[in-house]
């Protein structure tokens, strides 16, 4: 089984989750519980660094669309950063670029959180 | 990252179906890798969310075909999660809620109030096992038909995955089961080891308490054991013991309830007679009794459990399995204890068989023209008859038989203070009267009226051959002469020890050259064979008068004694103690 890990750090009222490995319906219950614990807690800014992420399935986005509408009720976001081309290709040929905030670097992201 | 979407890499028809097919493969290979239904859901769900952009969906599992719960839930609140409904919506393609007759699937509102957009069968080969539950797409497209067509084939692949996932599971569930068996068993095992090697009543209700506590993790256990025949409070760990609550437990209408338990049964599940209503309270949640032969000999009360979950049937018999070894256990430690007890009083009495034996003459004074020869054998240990032959000075000597009302020990008391008596009365020289009515008075004076002594004494001149006796209502011992005829030596008074200050007749009689006198207690003459028939006087006078017929020494004549009653009993335990005195004039 392929690794797959989320490490957190908070940058005030912004969370950015590194996310490195392998994303897919395995693995994909740790990003959920990841994403559900900065909920619990009421923090609804994220942004998901994908720098290190070497692959992701259809189950992998799933969960990025799992919280996307509880997430922007609460004012907050999920901002995408960092992706390699090889991972873009994927949410772009499903359309997220249309949905999600996806930029190359996380300190664009956290900016445009606070723009 | 605009710059990324360009014409000729992204929007190719080619791509999209790329990437649908490897979806799809991937989620074969995920779902038939897995047999955890959460992971086999988790894909069911997630790929089509993120393919399609889907922002909520829930998939509902049904494992008997009826029942169908929500299993696994993206983007909606996770409360709903294993609620349950009856189903009986059946489908066999995916259909839009809105062309869903209200009438037909009873969850159509449930599922429009959730957003839910479109529903998924998930088939077997013989009933619907489940449904996905899917809103509407994040950009408010429709869903179209190569994506209904992908999703048909994802939960085609998903259904063997999930069925076999359900089976699974169940057998995960049964393997539990089989494993808490065989652990409890394993404890069973090692338990009855431990309270086999044991007989410290403390230390059995200590493993007792401790394999209940750890098996069951039980907040608080009382112990009841039977005492006799009431039930007492005998041992309590958890908690903090309250002395309200020792009140409660030593309140005898609760504990007369609690003997009388003969199956374990849980507190809440059952109708309290109201002794034990207080209970409740006390925070008990199962009674089990310690049953040893079809009685209950102690009571296990259990509290909750620490993780509050219920007891089960399975853990109530485990319980009573546990209860009834060391019931049984506690029981032979009290056998053991009342063997020792008896152990210790037969040796007590062994040594009182021995001190009483030593009051009755070992051997006989020899004398030119007399044979003397006494027998005793107590029905018990120890008994309460007596016979004595005592010298008193170069001219006479005297014999004396007795016998103490009841039998053994008590019996033997008396026995032993008559014999005392006897004797220092007898070094008073005081004569035949004198000894009879001073016996009377000590034996009167120190018994209650319902204790009594009969008694014979004698004494003979060797010079003169004479006899002169006072018999206090003893059975009159009989003097054979060698003529034929046959005495009974009555003449005296009344039992010793009625009332005080009696006087005794005597009488004296000239003895001759082969008399034969037998003196005895009622253990021979009232001696019992299995047709409950005496041995009776006449059997001993026809012995007797054999003997004289034969000039049987006296020694052969009360050996043949002894034998005949044997014989004649026909192995009937000896009822009464059995003692003889025989004395022959010689020529």
């Amino acid at each position: 089984m392929e690794n797959f890990n989320v490490n957190r750090i908070d940058k005030e009222d912004i969370s950015v989750l590194y996310i490195s490995g392998f994303l897919d319906a395995h693995t994909a219950p740790e990003l959920e519980e990841a994403i559900q614990k900065l909920i619990d807690g009421q923090r609804y800014k994220l942004v998901i660094n994908f720098k290190d992420l070497s692959y992701i399935s259809s189950a992998g986005l799933g969960v990025f669309m799992g919280f996307i509408e509880q997430i922007r009720e609460h004012s907050g976001d999920i901002k995408m950063s960092n992706m390699t081309p090889k991972i873009f290709r994927v949410f772009d040929l499903l359309g997220f670029p249309t949905l999600y905030d996806i930029v190359e670097d996380e300190t664009l992201a956290i900016i445009k959180f606070r723009s | 990252m605009e710059d990324a979407k360009e014409p000729g890499i992204v929007n190719s028809e080619l791509d999209q179906r790329h990437v649908e097919l490897k979806s799809l493969f991937e989620t074969s290979k995920v779902l038939n890798s897995s047999l955890q239904l959460n992971t086999i859901l988790n894909n069911l769900l997630l790929t089509p969310m993120g393919r399609m952009m889907i922002s909520r969906g829930l998939v509902m599992v049904s494992e008997d075909g009826n029942k169908f719960s929500i299993r696994n839930i993206k983007g909606l609140s996770r409360e709903l999660l294993n609620s349950t409904c009856d189903v009986e919506f059946r489908f066999d393609k995916p259909v839009f809620l809105t062309d869903v007759d209200l009438n037909e699937c009873k969850l159509k509102n449930f599922f429009l109030e959730l957003g839910i957009e479109l529903i998924l069968p998930i088939n077997s080969t013989s009933r619907m096992i489940g449904m996905i539950a899917l809103g509407k797409k994040i950009n408010r497209s429709r869903y179209t038909e190569a994506e209904l067509e992908f999703l048909n084939s994802l939960t085609n692949l998903a259904s063997t995955a999930i069925e076999n996932a359900i089976i699974f599971q169940k057998l995960e569930s049964v393997n539990r089961k089989l494993d808490t068996k065989i652990q409890q068993l394993n404890t069973i095992f090692d338990i009855g080891r431990e309270l086999n090697s044991t007989l410290d009543k403390k230390k059995i209700v200590n493993l007792l308490v401790y394999a209940i506590m750890g098996e069951m993790a039980a907040q608080r256990c009382n112990i009841f054991l039977k005492k006799g025949t009431k039930l007492t409070f005998a041992d309590y760990r958890g908690g903090a013991t309250k002395t309200g609550e020792m009140a409660v437990f030593a309140d005898p209408d609760l504990l007369r309830e609690l003997a009388d338990v003969t199956k374990p049964f849980l507190v809440k599940d059952t109708i309290l007679p109201s002794a034990l209503a207080p209970l409740r309270n006390l925070n008990i949640n199962a009674v089990v009794p310690m049953r040893i032969q079809d009685k209950t000999g102690g009571v296990v009360l259990l509290g909750e459990r620490i993780n509050h979950v219920d007891y089960t049937a399975d853990d109530l018999e485990f319980l009573a399995t546990l209860c009834n070894a060391a019931a049984i256990s506690l029981e032979n430690a009290r056998l053991f204890d009342e063997t020792i007890e008896k152990q210790r009083m037969e040796e007590e009495l062994n040594i009182a068989r021995e001190i009483q034996t030593r009051l009755l003459p070992d051997s006989y004074p020899e004398y030119d023209h007399f044979e003397i020869m006494g027998y005793n054998v107590p029905s018990r240990e120890v008994g309460g008859d007596y016979f004595d032959c005592i010298r008193l000075d170069q001219h006479r000597f005297a014999i004396a038989i007795g016998d103490v009302s009841g039998k053994g020990a008590p019996a033997s008391l008396l026995m032993s203070n008559l014999h005392a008596g006897l004797h220092t009365l007898i070094m008073t020289k005081a004569d035949i009267t004198t000894i009879l009515s001073k016996l009377n008075n000590l034996i009167q004076a120190h018994t209650t009226f319902d204790k009594f002594i009969t008694f014979f004494y004698a004494e003979i001149n060797i010079d003169e051959f004479t006899l002169t006796y006072a018999n206090a209502g003893h059975n009159p011992p009989f003097l054979y002469r060698r003529d034929g005829s046959c005495m009974s030596l009555e003449k005296g008074g009344l039992l010793l020890g009625m009332m005080p200050n009696l006087t005794y007749e005597t009488e004296t009689i000239q003895l001759k050259p082969g008399d034969q006198l037998l003196m005895f207690t009622d253990g021979v003459t009232e001696a019992m064979n299995t047709l409950e028939m005496e041995y009776g006087e006449w059997r001993l006078q026809a012995i007797l008068e054999y003997a004289l017929k034969n000039d049987l020494k006296i020694q052969e004549l009360i050996n043949k004694i002894v034998v005949e009653v044997k014989d004649f009993s026909q192995g009937m335990p000896q009822a009464d103690d059995i003692t003889m005195l025989g004395l022959k004039v010689l020529n």
